[in-house]
């Protein structure tokens, strides 16, 4: 009967996760604005106080989402691996054991991997699309770029933490 | 609510497994303990191990794959195998085992169609030396979605142990399932 409840109820990481993107999002309300001297400042720092923290809480979401997903998988494989590395010990002896024993570890190395590699290059694209232009007036160069995905690092690093 | 009972069943369930699998422990050094320390390094030894174990098989393949109960189905077939577009066979060769066809190799599919599309849309779509390099990665990130999901089909589909050692691992994977069900469902924390 209260289906969108349960979905609300769903994912307590998502919980903490998303009233801390938004405490994110104000913390950078009350950063004092300095346009005025704006001829050698860096160009992140030109943006306006509601684009980079909305950028920066994107980037926390984001990484949350993708540490949420790995864990998961990584867990949920690595529990039922134990058993079967004891069986393989059991039957086959050492080899079979051991190689059963890198196969339930490199499936959640391999996931991780992806994951991280992926997520980084689509966020990093996503700002290289919308920030970036090839003009001399924009306001963000790509040098500017890896600064504003630290949140996705925070998120990502913030989840696995939990 | 339901929680309490079921998890007093499931630890008297464990105790009573590890119980039993002492005593199969115990039988089993007694039968073929001789064999662990005067051949560590024959064949025989496994053959003796295996026999005493009252194996149904003494081939090590054949024990992967013949008495897996796993949540991928048994069907298998190298035709559906091929789907994935390589054969795992000589591809990675010892490392990954013939495994079985399952829904899972779709997903793995369809991931994968869908991450080298992504590729090929953004090599089109920005400019050349961006896309190309953003082709590059979101093939190797389908190549990693395709391996995992590969050895987790690997892992999955081995033997997972006698009654006895499932009454042992079942407990622990019920508490690592309650553990995954709170950080992730979260309804008993702030719901």
């Amino acid at each position: 009967m209260n289906a969108k409840k349960n979905m609300l109820n769903k994912l307590a990481i998502m919980k903490f996760a998303l009233p801390l993107a938004f405490l994110i999002f104000v913390s950078y309300q009350f950063r004092p604005e300095n346009n005025s001297n704006s001829t050698n400042g860096s160009g992140a720092g030109k943006l306006s106080n509601g684009l980079l923290g909305f950028i920066v809480a994107l980037g926390f979401t984001f990484g949350a989402l993708c540490s949420a997903f790995s864990g998961y998988l990584a867990m949920w494989v690595a529990a039922r691996s134990n058993v079967r590395v004891t069986s393989a010990a059991r039957k086959s002896g050492y080899h079979r054991a051991l190689v059963a024993c890198f196969q339930g570890g490199a499936f959640s190395a391999v996931l991780n991997l992806t994951l991280c590699i992926g997520g980084v290059v689509t966020f990093y694209t996503l700002l290289l699309v919308c920030l970036v232009s090839d003009d001399e007036a924009s306001l963000v160069r790509t040098s500017d770029l890896p600064m504003l995905c630290v949140g996705f690092g925070f998120g990502a690093s913030f989840v696995g933490t939990l | 609510m339901s929680l309490r009972p079921r998890a007093k069943q499931q630890l008297a369930a464990a105790s009573t497994g590890i119980n039993a699998y002492n005593e199969d422990a115990n039988l089993d050094i007694e039968g073929g303990g001789g064999g662990i320390e005067d051949g560590m390094n024959r064949k025989t030894t496994m053959h003796a191990i295996a026999s005493s174990n009252s194996l149904s098989s003494n081939s090590v393949d054949s024990s992967y794959s013949a008495t897996a109960k796993s949540v991928y189905s048994s069907s298998s077939s190298l035709s559906d195998s091929r789907k994935l577009g390589f054969s795992m066979d000589s591809f990675i060769g010892q490392m990954l085992h013939p495994h079985r066809a399952s829904k899972i190799q779709n997903v793995a599919q369809w991931v994968t169609v869908g991450l080298l599309l992504l590729s090929f849309v953004s090599m089109l779509v920005l400019e050349s030396t961006l896309g190309a390099i953003l082709c590059l990665i979101y093939a190797a990130c389908a190549f990693g979605v395709v391996v995992s999901l590969i050895l987790s089909q690997v892992v999955l589909s081995m033997d997972d142990g006698t009654a006895e050692m499932k009454k042992v691992s079942d407990p622990i994977l019920y508490g690592a399932s309650g553990f995954l069900n709170v950080q992730y469902n979260g309804r008993h924390i702030l719901g």
